[in-house]
């Protein structure tokens, strides 16, 4: 009897509820927070402050994104070749080309300067399996890069990543920097499907304007 | 004394072998048991019911001892075995070294289940942290919006939070009464009755109760809290999915409110200087990739670097490189996975002092064969 008592005292001792205590730390003061969980999947969709498990037709997860995207008023005119998707969120277009090895290019809008010229063509050279041996490589193949003016007369800084032959995917790309947001326009496809877009990617980007009132 | 307690009942009872064979036999069945429910329940719920509990009902009616019930009598045991039948001579040292290995086993396995915390840092190239989340508790948290870039953390862990439960923040001029929680919530907008709209920086009005899914990480906590301060009330929802804080004036002064991962702070600041990663050739899967960290504390600075089987060891934390993921705007952030036990060395020590007791055992053994 005392056995079965003292074993019912063990099992009770470690069901007892916890209490709830009040902690206190210091934190350094961060940007809204990287997202926790990340996907190992290096292609997994993470948007920026934004949880990786979240669903994009949560009413309440549109309403985070829309916060975080730079709303700007952007018009183009659409290739003849492509067909446009419309984009939401962040993403404010996307087009596929009817070739039988299509490229997909997609409109990007984000505020502020969001990391740079350098930063984002050095992960953009990095997506497509490319490691630059130095940073003077990096500025040596920046300084061959071309820049357009659009029709709505914004500097368009084309990046040209078709020097790069390499086995994976290949990338035209255009950065468009206003004072308070940061336009991309980023074309991905295999090596052979961006060379032949290559037209029709320089004239969306020559048909960028900023809507005014 | 030991004579005397040799021939205590309760002792004699609890040394009994019967005892040992039942506990082994079902320490065999539960982790079999729980490494198959791994694949229908996932890694943590399997964890929690077979290993972590004391009891469980198994079929859902029939109770089962978990795994902590039969450690702890198996422990007793071991205990009682040491009291009442060891023969404490020289010639048995062997024997007596490795009783004490299993002891320590025990009191490691202790030491990791009430003492360990595992959290994880993610961080961006240049970002710096001086606090790691937790994988599935969360937290409330409040701050104060300040210039500094450190800021001071009240904080109540929700894991036991209940309706109507009072958390004090009285050194902050208010408290919050919990409303309703929901461990697992969904998030609505939606029009309310005018001076009825709860405080929520993504304009939510609504929350509601989810069924709690055996994956933890995808189970997102929602409060609706009651914040009193003087004559001051005013409701406040916080969601697990909100990235950003709700801002709520109290007293003149801004104050920030989340409900976030649960916060560790960590004994060193810690700058992620540089990320690489390779990936197998021809293919999108990486095949290595590495974390090159500065790291402070106090007037000590450090560089080091974390990559697969080279953690970074400082005190009783270790710092893994655990994975890495590329955001849409293509950023690169490292993750470490951080592991706080002081008991590390334990299991290590329980090893040694097993495998010495045998060493011991058996060469006393030859040798006296040999005799």
């Amino acid at each position: 009897m005392k056995y079965v008592l003292l074993l019912t005292i063990l099992i009770l001792t470690a069901s007892c509820e916890q209490s709830v205590e009040l902690r206190r730390y210091t934190e350094l003061a961060q940007m809204p927070e990287a997202p926790t969980q990340p996907m190992a999947n290096p292609h997994g969709n993470m948007l920026p402050q934004v949880d990786s498990s979240m669903q994009t037709d949560d009413p309440v997860m549109q309403k985070m994104l829309e916060a975080s995207v730079a709303e700007v008023d952007l018009s183009w005119r659409t290739p003849k070749v492509w067909d446009e998707q419309r984009g939401s969120g962040m993403r404010l277009a996307t087009f596929i080309s009817r070739d039988a090895d299509p490229i997909q290019c997609t409109i990007v809008s984000l505020s502020g300067n969001s990391g740079g010229l350098q930063a984002n063509v050095t992960r953009w050279i990095r997506q497509i399996g490319v490691t630059l041996e130095s940073k003077d490589a990096l500025s040596e193949f920046l300084k061959k890069q071309q820049t357009l003016q659009s029709d709505g007369d914004l500097q368009v800084q084309l990046i040209d990543l078709t020097e790069f032959k390499t086995d994976q995917q290949s990338m035209l790309a255009a950065i468009v920097e206003t004072p308070d947001k940061t336009i991309f326009v980023k074309m991905t496809g295999s090596l052979k499907a961006v060379e032949a877009n290559r037209t029709p990617f320089k004239e969306l980007c020559a048909s960028l304007k900023i809507k005014t009132e | 004394m030991l004579s005397s307690l040799k021939k205590n009942p309760i002792l004699k009872w609890l040394s009994s072998i019967k005892i040992t064979v039942v506990c082994l036999i079902l320490l065999f069945i539960l982790t079999f048991w729980g490494t198959v429910a791994q694949v229908t329940q996932g890694l943590y719920q399997a964890q929690e019911i077979f290993f972590n509990s004391w009891y469980f009902l198994a079929f859902d009616f029939l109770p089962f001892p978990g795994a902590q019930l039969v450690l702890w009598v198996l422990f007793f045991n071991l205990c009682a075995v040491s009291i009442t039948r060891f023969v404490y001579k020289w010639s048995h040292i062997g024997i007596l070294i490795i009783h004490l290995g299993l002891i320590t086993y025990f009191v490691s396995a202790f030491v990791t289940l009430h003492f360990v915390e595992e959290s994880n840092v993610t961080l961006l190239e240049g970002e710096t942290s001086n606090v790691s989340a937790a994988y599935h508790d969360w937290e409330i948290s409040v701050w104060e919006q300040g210039q500094s870039p450190l800021r001071d953390i009240s904080a109540y862990d929700v894991k036991f939070l209940q309706t109507e439960q009072l958390l004090d923040f009285n050194h902050l001029g208010f408290s919050l009464r919990v409303k309703s929680y929901f461990p697992n919530a969904q998030a609505y907008t939606g029009s309310v009755e005018e001076g009825s709209r709860p405080l929520n920086v993504s304009g939510i009005t609504q929350i509601t109760r989810l069924d709690i899914s055996s994956e933890p990480e995808k189970n997102f906590p929602a409060v609706l809290l009651e914040m009193t301060s003087g004559k001051q009330t005013s409701d406040v929802i916080l969601f697990g999915k909100e990235g950003r804080p709700t801002p709520v004036e109290i007293n003149g002064k801004s104050m920030y409110f989340q409900i976030r991962r649960k916060r560790y702070e960590l004994p060193i600041t810690i700058t992620l200087n540089k990320f690489e990663m390779e990936k197998h050739p021809g293919t999108e899967i990486a095949s290595k990739y590495r974390s090159f960290i500065e790291f402070k504390h106090g007037d000590i600075e450090r560089k080091a670097e974390i990559y697969m089987n080279h953690p970074l060891r400082f005190k009783n934390y270790t710092f893994y490189q655990a994975s890495y993921s590329i955001d849409q705007m293509g950023r690169m952030r490292s993750t470490l996975a951080v592991v706080k036990n002081f008991g590390r060395l334990l299991p290590y020590i329980s090893s040694l002092l097993t495998f010495a007791g045998l060493a011991i055992h058996f060469l006393l053994m030859a040798f006296k064969r040999k005799k």
